[in-house]
């Protein structure tokens, strides 16, 4: 018994010290603490978030934008793809405003809005009040490789903290007859005509 | 025979033990005490922080009295709603409520008094909408509760405050009207709808 009391010992300290290594390694990290609670769906369901709810009603792709502002016709192309999201928006509780959209590709890569509008009508952040839907559009500039399996991300503000943001599986991207995307030449952010999803 | 009976244990006498401190009991029920006061003294100024932001005790007013808020007297003098112009781009099965307040102004520092000055509309079910940043109506005469606040009005003077709101159709006619102001928060004023 006394002979063996040492080596008991032993055994206790390399134990608590490698449940120490795993809770030390397995702790989640301040801004993971701290960040956003997810609220997860899909296309035409409801995601209803501390402030808002939103619906993805469908999503456009096309090879360049136009748009007028100004008083006069603005052209966008891009050697990738436009992505357009198209949303129904409404405040859960009390008048807020949706202003943040990211567009998660099927490898991580995260597109935020594109700051390549200027002068389009119609941009955010989008005013919202209970009771009242309306139609919020977000932009994305993405790579064609990142267009299906994608996530739709959507807060008030950049970044919430301690506060819920929808995750939006974007599961009904339009496709051609063969199963190919279905991509616009031109889309006209004024007047859109998509592909049905 | 034992290991235990050759060795004789020492007998168990309390009066040999040493005296325990009464200060460590005394200590361990500071601790009851010490603890909360602690929580409370560091969050103090989160929750004074909290509570100025915050609107949680009504003061009822009747419809066409007045209330002192602010160091103003507060008057609902109209609460209208209006249907909008179907070009408008705005949903159907919403209205457009304005409010208009008739408030007299009895000290001069209104940007102060006044600060975070909100008008909101609020349902029986506790929804509430703000002044909507879409609609505006033309008017010199009323403005809207902050551009009040540093329009530079003198003790005494009259003001006219009017704000306008984005409401469903279903609810136009049942919202009701709260003024608050970061001075006097948590308490707010809810006004009974003046009768049409």
């Amino acid at each position: 018994m006394t002979r063996a009391r040492p080596l008991l010992s032993i055994l206790v300290i390399a134990a608590s010290a490698g449940l120490l290594y795993a809770m030390r390694n397995t702790t989640p990290g301040y801004q993971e603490l701290t960040g956003p609670i997810p609220e997860t769906g899909t296309m035409r369901e409801t995601i209803t978030t501390r402030l808002f709810d939103v619906t993805v009603e469908r999503v456009i792709f096309a090879h360049a934008l136009t748009f007028e502002g100004l008083g006069r016709q603005h052209t966008r192309t891009t050697s990738g793809l436009w992505a357009v999201v198209t949303t129904q928006l409404s405040a859960t509780r009390k008048s807020s405003s949706v202003g943040y959209a990211a567009w998660v590709g099927p490898t991580g890569l995260l597109y935020q809005q594109t700051g390549r509008l200027e002068h389009a009508r119609g941009v955010p952040p989008y005013p919202v009040d209970p009771g009242l839907s309306r139609e919020g559009r977000f932009v994305f500039e993405i790579r064609a490789d990142q267009a299906r399996n994608a996530t739709l991300v959507v807060s008030n503000d950049f970044s919430p903290r301690l506060d819920s943001e929808a995750r939006i599986i974007l599961d009904r991207v339009p496709e051609t007859q063969d199963g190919r995307l279905a991509v616009l030449d031109v889309l006209d952010l004024d007047h859109p005509q998509g592909v049905p999803n | 025979m034992t290991r235990h009976s050759s060795l004789p244990l020492p007998p168990d006498n309390a009066a040999d033990r040493p005296a325990r401190s009464p200060w460590r009991r005394r200590c361990l029920w500071l601790l009851t005490l010490l603890l909360p006061l602690t929580a409370g003294v560091l969050s103090y100024n989160s929750v004074l922080r909290w509570l100025d932001s915050q609107h949680l005790i009504a003061r009822q007013v009747a419809a066409e009295t007045s209330a002192q808020f602010g160091d103003a007297s507060w008057q609902l003098d109209a609460m209208r709603a209006v249907d909008l112009p179907p070009s408008s781009g705005l949903p159907s099965d919403a209205m457009a409520v304005v409010a208009e307040f008739s408030v007299q102004v009895q000290r001069a520092d209104l940007p102060v008094l006044w600060q975070a000055c909100r008008i909101e509309l609020v349902d029986d079910r506790g929804r509430r909408w703000e002044p909507s940043p879409i609609l505006h109506i033309a008017d010199s005469a009323a403005r809207d509760c902050i551009s009040a606040a540093v329009s530079g009005a003198r003790a005494g003077s009259r003001l006219q405050v009017r704000e306008v709101f984005l409401v469903p159709r279903a609810v136009a006619h049942a919202v009701t009207a709260t003024v608050s102001v970061e001075a006097e928060r948590p308490y707010y004023l809810s006004f009974t709808r003046p009768q049409a």
